[in-house]
């Protein structure tokens, strides 16, 4: 384990969302920035699947230092799959995986922070990202 | 050259800010030593974060005020005039 290694991040979502997403960061920043990210596709939710495929994600994914699982819908089971395969692993897990969260995970130094404040920074992101703003008249 | 570090530029290209240019926009900010600060319709956000670029929501034909600081600011300024003259390289 070197001071080097980056805490690790996970994407899991229903359907192809996590990898489209991801994708979709990549176009915008680079791929360079996103280097690393896993992005795990639910598909349709074959549980016995999705939990296989975690647990080999999840160590690739942990240099040590932890792993930052980023999932679409709280308790839905690509969340639950997730937090089940962690096991005695350090892992945190934010829910609500939208595009914002993935271009902080972007501007933010993985090799530095510390897994707690990275999922603090990604979740104020995310949140601030939801908006309202409503035009014409109304009836 | 000039020793400008603010001043008022006008988006020109169809896309406006939009999740691209404000990527490009950032990452020229990034690459100097200063501060960058960019305000539209009174809201001033921090210019190298793209997600408060975006706040900014600024479309085709709207103007920004960019202010920098610090070192480098005026070449910051002048980096991010070029970028923003040039349509974000989409014209």
């Amino acid at each position: 384990m070197t001071d080097a290694a980056e805490v690790g991040v996970v994407l899991v979502g229903h359907g192809r969302t996590a990898s489209e997403l991801l994708a979709a960061a990549e176009g915008i920043v680079g791929p360079d920035a996103l280097g690393g990210i896993i992005a795990v596709d639910a598909g349709r939710g074959e549980t016995p699947r999705l939990g296989e495929e975690l647990c080999d994600v999840l160590e690739q994914a942990d240099a040590g230092r932890g792993v930052l699982v980023v999932v679409d819908l709280w308790g839905a089971s690509p969340c639950s799959c997730a937090q089940l395969q962690a096991g005695s692993r350090r892992v945190t897990t934010l829910s609500g995986l939208n595009l914002a969260i993935l271009l902080k995970l972007a501007a933010l130094d993985r090799g530095t922070l510390e897994l707690p404040a990275i999922a603090e920074a990604c979740a104020d992101s995310g949140r601030r990202a939801v908006q309202i703003k409503s035009k014409g008249s109304e009836t | 050259m000039s020793n400008e570090t603010e001043g008022d530029l006008d988006i020109i290209n169809d896309l406006g800010l939009h999740a691209r240019a404000a990527s490009k926009l950032v990452k020229v900010a990034n690459s100097y030593d200063a501060g960058v600060f960019v305000a539209h319709e009174g809201r001033e956000v921090n210019g190298k974060s793209i997600l408060g670029v975006l706040m900014l929501a600024c479309a085709k034909g709207s103007t920004i005020h960019v202010r920098c600081d610090g070192p480098q600011g005026a070449e910051a300024y002048k980096a991010i005039g070029d970028l923003v003259r040039d349509g974000f390289g989409e014209m």
